[in-house]
């Protein structure tokens, strides 16, 4: 991160959302709105007295509730640019009007609470969407304690208690009481693989971290005890079976292929119940924690946004590739590409392949100066088009424009025209068209005339 | 023993489009699904691609049903085509009442890509229904 | 009401407003008028208005260049957004001269209504929900629902809405759904083949001299889909076939337009009760998508657009 936002070919907007993206291939014009940070980042040094001495604690995002930030805060301690901003909902100042301890302590002179959003807008060639995933909220598993108990955590809070620089340290401290576990059982496939309450797809990830941390676990408690509650164990990646192998044969960590049925509570202990389906019978263990590999899921506005880019996307909100096998990184929509999980699950490698992926292509498109494309386009025949814009409204790519033309005798006429560039062939506008004006190449009306012809009833 | 007389079958022609449909289509056949074999596809881009007059040309040339298919309305892959098409179908089925043409002939269904088995279901439906109204008289000169 | 128009289109006029006035004279036949468009200001003051104009002056409005004065019935004033929609003509270069509408008196219907020969009416006098007529002698009042047009009786908008001067104030056409609907409602209630036969019939009679589509100010094509000849969609032979599906595709394609200014089927030489089709098909639009034509001009066109709660039961 912090190599990236040092590169003079490559400028950061954090803490920004993008607003309204117009233009086409080669030509966007993306509208960012960069959301009022409450400091100034020209004068901000980023020495963090601000967050030191800021009274007011929030639940962390980033320790995923774990731990504590202040309503002054930088997300995380490698965060780029390391310089903090102001939550405007919990600030003090925002709620009550007093407080201002940031801007006593700033030697910069930095806070600056009347700050607004601002508006920049960017001409780009390409877009690269990679807006990740989150985390399918297992409080809709009353199985599981529905969320009550706090030592029922996701994978990704472990992850948090594992980091040095998180919430605890490093020390694996169980949430309610601080004592480290002694006997820890994971849960796999939770929300995902799972037609009733989550998601059908397999989230492709969470069978190798959890054999990751488990080793880890191993690692840094002695004597703990691991057990892994799997339907399957889908381990295909380079070297994935053997450190599973690994994880069970060298660590001893206990894979039961089985279903959780029910954790709850009982003098103080987690029981999990559930069956082990190689044995044929009833398991019941007592744990200090328990682990659910929650499922990824989109961003909950995954949606809004694709539909501004103007990009499809699945049943679950995932991005559409152009062609599964053939086209993974590009999308329908010229000139924006894929990478990463926001189009689905996937792990850290296959995130920076497809992310290397989509660099290439972004790179090998500004290599050239003219641009292929699918020869499946509409033309429109301007003299009998009456320019009623019926086509110009359907197109889902803004491909059709109204421009002005000089005639041969130096007349101004105004004429509707299809930017081949941005067509991408479905035939809406043929169809809309009252006068045959419009035709989609390779796609007549003539040629499906000629097949119902054919037909020859 | 009885002659077993040759069964009538319908000619139906089917509008699929390429991206669901006709997905949907490739699905049940890899699947081995058996279904009717009255409709005779023709691929288009997208559901919207169909204009209204292919259903009434399909009809006054002769075709006892036909079927037009598209994928789930927010699954367009050309994003909203499939609901600019709804409102087209909407009305075409309205036209056909109006004209006094049972629109029972006319089929409009989503089936996705990962459907194979629903395409083989709407296959088999338009057939039986159209197999049961009878030969497409509608435009010929005898009655 | 005559007055008060000659009196704006001379100011319009003398103002330099307008470069032409599209509006209504007088007939060569008795009480028929005919559409008058003119630059000059003397020629346009020739206009009248009486319960006999007849035309959809918005079908004219496509071709005229400049800046244009246009006298409209509400139905008109309908037809004039619907091409302000459909970007035909622009808001900034009509003058819209409203006039309120009670009802068009349908000259067929007198002539049924009092037996004789129609050069044989000497005078026809709406008074209220009256109407006399003098023929032959004879004499004769009726009832004003009887000699006016059926699309009248269901009107929707008998005072202009977008409208820049307003002749007159309120009026409307007496109200009578049973006798509008009346072929409307018959073949409702027939069976689907029943109606395809009496459709069949009708488009027997079809001559498709294109009156209707001509007529039509929704249908704002310089060329029609039956004159594409690659692919020939309807055969130029006069077949019952071709004429049927001629008119469908023509339903299609004014669905959404049309607002039941019922032109089409007045100007039919062949008297095909085309209007029952087209406002038909506009009531489906306006029960499926809540859609009335030319009711407001920032409206998107009926195709142009959709909701994602459009009618969905109808898909497998």
């Amino acid at each position: 991160m912090v190599e990236s936002s040092q590169n003079k070919n490559i400028t950061l907007y954090t803490y920004s959302e993008v607003e309204e993206i117009n233009g086409y291939i080669g030509n966007f014009e993306v509208k960012i709105r960069m959301k009022a940070r409450s400091v100034d980042f020209t004068k901000c040094t980023g020495c963090g007295t601000c967050y030191q001495k800021c009274p007011t604690k929030v639940d962390s995002e980033f320790d995923m509730g774990m731990g504590k930030r202040k309503a002054i805060y930088i997300p995380f301690p490698q965060a780029v640019p390391n310089k903090p901003v102001i939550d405007r909902e919990h600030c003090l100042y925002f709620k009550k009007g007093k407080c201002k301890v940031c801007e006593k302590v700033c030697p910069a002179g930095a806070i600056s609470y009347e700050q607004e959003d601002e508006f920049v807008t960017v001409k780009v060639g390409a877009i690269v969407m990679a807006t990740g995933f989150d985390l399918i909220n297992t409080d809709i598993y009353g199985e599981y304690g529905g969320g009550r108990n706090k030592d029922v955590i996701s994978g990704l809070q472990l992850e948090r208690l594992i980091s040095p620089s998180g919430p605890t340290g490093g020390h694996i401290l169980r949430p309610s009481d601080q004592k480290e576990p002694k006997r820890v059982v994971f849960i796999q496939c939770v929300g995902s693989r799972d037609e009733e309450k989550g998601m059908v797809y397999c989230s492709n990830v969470c069978c190798m971290y959890t054999a990751k941390q488990a080793v880890l676990l191993k690692e840094h408690i002695p004597g703990v005890e691991i057990i892994v509650f799997y339907i399957d164990i889908r381990s295909g990646g380079k070297n994935y079976e053997q450190f599973v192998n690994q994880a069970i044969e060298r660590y001893g960590v206990v894979y039961l292929r089985g279903r959780v049925s029910k954790v709850f509570e009982r003098e103080g202990k987690l029981i999990v119940r559930g069956a082990d389906t190689l044995a044929g019978t009833q398991v019941e263990v007592d744990a200090d924690l328990v682990v659910l590999a929650s499922a990824m899921i989109p961003r909950n506005d995954a949606k809004d946004l694709a539909k501004e880019v103007g990009i499809p996307y699945d049943e679950f909100g995932f991005y559409s590739e152009l062609h599964p096998k053939l086209a993974p990184v590009e999308t329908v929509a010229a000139g924006t590409y894929l990478a990463g999980a926001c189009r689905s699950p996937r792990d850290i490698p296959d995130s920076v392949a497809s992310a290397s992926g989509a660099a290439a292509k972004v790179i090998s498109l500004f290599s050239r100066d003219e641009l292929s494309i699918e020869p499946l386009v509409s033309s429109i025949d301007t003299t009998t088009c009456i320019q009623c814009k019926m086509c110009q409204e359907v197109c889902p790519y803004n491909a059709i424009i109204q421009e002005e033309v000089t005639m041969r005798d130096g007349s101004k006429k105004k004429q509707m025209r299809v930017l081949e560039s941005l067509c991408q062939g479905c035939g809406n506008c043929v169809a809309t068209c009252r006068s045959s004006s419009v035709m989609l190449k390779g796609i007549t009306d003539e040629q499906i005339f000629a097949e119902l012809e054919a037909f020859s009833f | 023993m009885e002659t077993t007389k040759k069964e009538w079958q319908p000619k139906i022609v089917g509008f699929l489009c390429l991206w669901c449909s006709y997905s949907g289509a490739d699905l049940a056949g890899s699947g081995r699904i058996k279904y009717a074999p009255n409709v005779r596809i023709i691929k288009v881009p997208c559901s919207s691609r169909v204009d209204p007059m292919f259903v009434i040309k399909a009809l006054q040339n002769g075709a006892d049903g036909v079927l037009v298919s598209g994928c789930h309305p927010g699954d367009c892959h050309y994003q909203s085509g499939n609901y600019n098409a709804r409102r087209k179908f909407a009305l075409t089925e309205k036209l056909l009442e109006i004209f006094g043409i049972d629109k029972r002939r006319v089929m409009f269904a989503w089936v996705a890509g990962s459907e194979g088995p629903k395409l083989a279901q709407v296959m088999d439906e338009i057939s039986r229904t159209v197999k049961e109204l009878g030969p497409n008289q509608l435009f010929s000169d005898k009655n | 009401m005559e007055e008060k128009l000659k009196k704006e289109v001379a100011a319009l006029f003398d103002e330099k407003k307008i470069d032409y006035f599209v509006g209504y004279a007088k007939g060569s036949l008795m009480h028929k008028t005919t559409p008058l468009i003119t630059k000059d200001k003397e020629e346009a003051l020739k206009t009248v208005i009486n319960p006999f104009i007849y035309n959809n002056l918005a079908c004219y409005l496509r071709e005229l260049p400049g800046r244009v004065g246009v006298v409209v019935k509400g139905c008109d004033s309908r037809s004039v957004v619907s091409l302000l929609q459909d970007n035909q003509i622009f808001r900034e270069n009509l003058t819209i001269i409203g006039i309120p509408c009670s009802g068009l008196i349908d000259l067929e219907k007198v002539v049924s209504g009092i037996q004789v020969e129609r050069h044989e009416i000497t005078s026809i006098e709406r008074q209220g929900d009256k109407v006399a007529v003098k023929a032959g002698g004879k004499e004769k009042t009726f009832e004003a629902e009887d000699l006016l047009f059926d699309k009248c009786l269901n009107c929707v908008l008998p005072v202009p809405k977008e409208a820049d001067i307003m002749i007159g104030d309120k009026d409307s056409p007496p109200v009578n759904k049973e006798k509008s609907y009346h072929i409307i409602k018959k073949l409702k209630e027939e069976e689907s083949a029943e109606r395809w036969n009496f459709w069949k019939d009708q488009f027997k009679k079809c001559i498709r001299c294109y009156a209707c589509r001509n007529v039509c100010p929704a249908c704002s094509c310089t060329r029609c889909f039956v004159e594409v000849n690659r692919p020939q969609w309807v055969s130029p032979v006069q077949k019952w076939q071709d004429n049927l599906v001629f008119q469908m595709i023509r339903t299609i394609h004014v669905a959404g337009r049309c607002v039941d200014c019922g032109e089409c089927e007045r100007a039919c030489p062949a008297s095909i009760p085309l209007r029952s089709l087209q406002r038909e098909m506009g009531d489906n639009v306006k029960e499926l998508f809540g859609f009335e034509s030319g009711m407001d001009k920032d409206e998107k066109p009926l195709i142009a657009s959709y909701k994602d709660t459009d009618p969905n039961e109808f898909m497998r």
